[in-house]
């Protein structure tokens, strides 16, 4: 009994780390709407009250100087508005930028030390939800200030840039960096609106199990936006195994993978996918996938890379 | 009287046999892909030489036929193969051991093959051997485990059941923690190794039945056919031996093939649970305790169970599939504490 309720805490650990969203209770962060002092004045004034991802209002009352993160989308996020040079701490999966390599590690995502956390006395620690609401009670209890960012779409994203930059006091940064995503993700609308067609979509996750991205994922999300549609939409997990033969019944026109475990040779010589259209056509392509999983900066690149898989001839 | 009874359980057997052979002609036309049971027959019939010439399936896609052919059927198979084999070594292992908890995992054969694919995952070796990988790795630590096991256990010449007993629920323990181990330090691959262990037959093809069969039904075979001293080893080693049966010398046979039998089941399927476990003791209940017919009794109904149970895993929450082994333990302990009750007696 003890081994199966110990699998399966595994089990749920594993998949809200798949899919650092699923803790989310979708409260937008509620950003003040009424700011009217133009981001330019740069300057910020401290303390600044912000709600994080939870819509927990948290008072910030000085500009913070000792940062953590605890999720690589976060890591990434404070890289980009530069705020790298005072994060004091990352977990062992935090690989983006590289620069992320040379900081001190405080373990793992599902699984930081506490310890090590309180030793570095931080300003700001920065969880993601889900996995890390323990952490987040824990660090709170003993006084330390912690925000929540999270996401479960990319406007959600852009909002956590932006509050990220107000917490960190880096609002010219930020609000320059958003500008910049917001412009490229209308640059890629603006070519799609040319699109002649949608193309049907599986992205294969995991190969065995045959697992995909269903609907309320980041991946799947991204196929919408880049003009494709998500075989696996209607399926009842975000990250769950997908059935060979609906795969073969549903015969997507592209079959993408991650980068990391295979390449397309490898899912073009498996048995019995020689049928699919993907793989006759050729049309089986891999993708960077922390590119399309991760709530951070780089979903954009990972849009834009969506984009030219599914619509060669627009881009 | 004894005649007529062996007659009659012959045609248990013969039953379950035709049953089998129904729950899967029927579960090839069962799935989450919308063919319609006229064309799945339609499909099916095609097929078959001589007559096949009878209908048209022209105007079905060529997918319909990958669908049945090389997705369903193989799956059907492999999963009538694996329940047939956990029932098998579950029953023998039950007799060997006249433990009623015994399953086929009791010697450790389990956390061996889990640890395998658990190092296998971990360290990547399908990036080296492929779709191969799993199976491989969870082979060898299935047969390492059965050797260490075995080696542990032996007083010279040899082998007590009680020592065969504790050094596997010793060992198994110590490997589940190397595992649990292994998947805190890779907490990315925790959710596959987790999947690996609930079990599953999803995409599992043509290759892995023509790995498995052999292994599988020659193991079925040969614990069959020791049936008899199986049955004599149920009054103890001294009523065996003077029967004229070395008990040494059957424990080791049946231990050896057990242990590869399910090895070769775990390593297409992963550590598929309770199947071992009940459908041998429930056969126990309809058949009585003689091997001769309760052994392949408990492989008929262990591939009945398992089809049913696999289809069944594929098409509730279509298009996301369940592990069967979640199936197999939902559906199975109630079942089995239902029989228990309306017996009212001791299962052995």
């Amino acid at each position: 009994m003890k081994k199966i309720l110990a699998f399966l805490l595994a089990f749920l650990l594993a998949l809200s780390l798949a899919g650092c969203n699923s803790g989310t209770t979708a409260e937008p962060p509620a950003v003040n709407q009424d700011n009217r002092n133009p981001v330019e004045e740069a300057k910020q004034d401290f303390p600044v009250i912000i709600a994080d991802s939870y819509g927990r209002e948290i008072t910030i009352v000085k500009k913070p100087e000792k940062l953590i993160s605890l999720a690589p989308a976060n890591t990434e996020i404070l890289f980009a508005i530069g705020a790298g040079d005072r994060i004091f701490g990352v977990t062992d999966y935090c690989e983006y930028p590289a620069a992320a390599l040379e900081k001190a590690k405080i373990g793992d995502f599902s699984n930081p030390n506490i310890e090590l956390i309180i030793e570095i006395e931080p300003d700001v620690v920065f969880v993601a939800a889900g996995v890390q609401r323990e952490v987040l009670n824990q660090l709170e209890e003993v006084g330390i200030v912690v925000v929540t960012l999270d996401a479960e779409n990319l406007d959600q994203v852009l909002k956590n840039i932006s509050l990220a930059g107000k917490i960190v006091g880096n609002e010219e940064e930020s609000s320059k960096l958003v500008a910049q995503m917001e412009a490229r993700i209308q640059a890629v609308k603006t070519k799609l609106a040319a699109a002649a067609a949608t193309p049907t979509i599986f992205f294969e996750v995991w190969d065995d199990p045959l697992m995909t991205a269903g609907p309320n994922t980041f991946i799947n999300d991204l196929i919408n936006l880049a003009g494709g549609s998500n075989i696996a939409s209607d399926a009842a997990e975000q990250y769950g195994q997908f059935s060979m033969e609906l795969l073969l019944e549903r015969d997507p026109e592209i079959y993408l993978i991650n980068d990391h475990a295979h390449t397309p040779k490898d899912v073009m010589t498996r048995p019995n996918y020689g049928s699919l259209s993907s793989v006759k056509n050729e049309k089986v392509y891999a993708i960077n996938d922390d590119l399309v999983t991760l709530p951070g900066p780089r979903l954009v690149e990972g849009l834009e890379e969506m984009a030219r898989i599914l619509h060669p001839e627009l881009f | 009287m004894e005649a007529n009874s062996r007659g009659k359980k012959k045609g248990i057997l013969l039953t379950y046999g035709i049953i089998l052979i129904i729950v899967m002609i029927f579960c090839l036309t069962v799935g989450p892909a919308k063919i319609t049971f006229k064309a799945a027959l339609a499909l099916l019939w095609a097929k078959i030489p001589g007559v096949g010439r009878l209908v048209s399936i022209d105007q079905y896609p060529s997918t319909y036929l990958t669908i049945i052919y090389d997705v369903r059927m193989p799956r059907i198979i492999l999963a009538a193969l694996v329940g047939g084999a956990l029932a098998a070594v579950g029953t023998t292992f039950q007799g060997l051991f006249k433990n009623p908890m015994a399953d086929p995992y009791i010697i450790g054969v389990s956390s061996g093959a889990a640890l395998g694919a658990t190092i296998a995952m971990v360290a990547g070796f399908s990036k080296i051997a492929g779709v191969w990988a799993l199976p491989i790795a969870a082979f060898s630590g299935a047969i390492l485990t059965t050797v260490l096991v075995y080696q542990i256990a032996r007083v010279g010449n040899k082998l007590p059941i009680f020592n065969l007993l504790l050094s596997g629920v010793a060992l198994s323990s110590f490997m589940t923690a190397i595992m649990s181990f292994l998947m805190i330090l890779n907490s990315r691959e925790l959710s596959q190794i987790i999947y690996w262990t609930l079990g599953s037959f999803s995409g599992r093809d043509w290759s892995q039945v023509q790995v498995a069969a052999p292994i599988i039904l020659l193991g079925i075979g040969v614990l069959w056919f020791f049936a008899r001293e199986l049955n004599a080893m149920l009054f103890g080693e001294e009523t065996a031996r003077h029967l004229g049966i070395d008990p040494e010398k059957v424990k080791k046979i049946l231990l050896v093939v057990a242990a590869t039998t399910v090895a070769g089941a775990v390593a297409v399927s992963g550590t598929i649970g309770f199947v071992g476990l009940i459908v041998p003791h429930t056969i126990r209940l309809l058949t009585g305790p003689d091997h001769r017919i309760l052994l392949p009794g408990a492989v008929l109904a262990g591939s009945i169970f398992m089809v049913a149970t696999d289809t069944f895993a594929k098409v509730a929450l279509s298009p996301t599939e369940i592990p069967v082994g979640i199936i197999t333990a939902i559906f199975g302990g109630p079942f089995f504490i239902y029989l228990l009750r309306k017996g009212k007696t001791g299962v052995f």
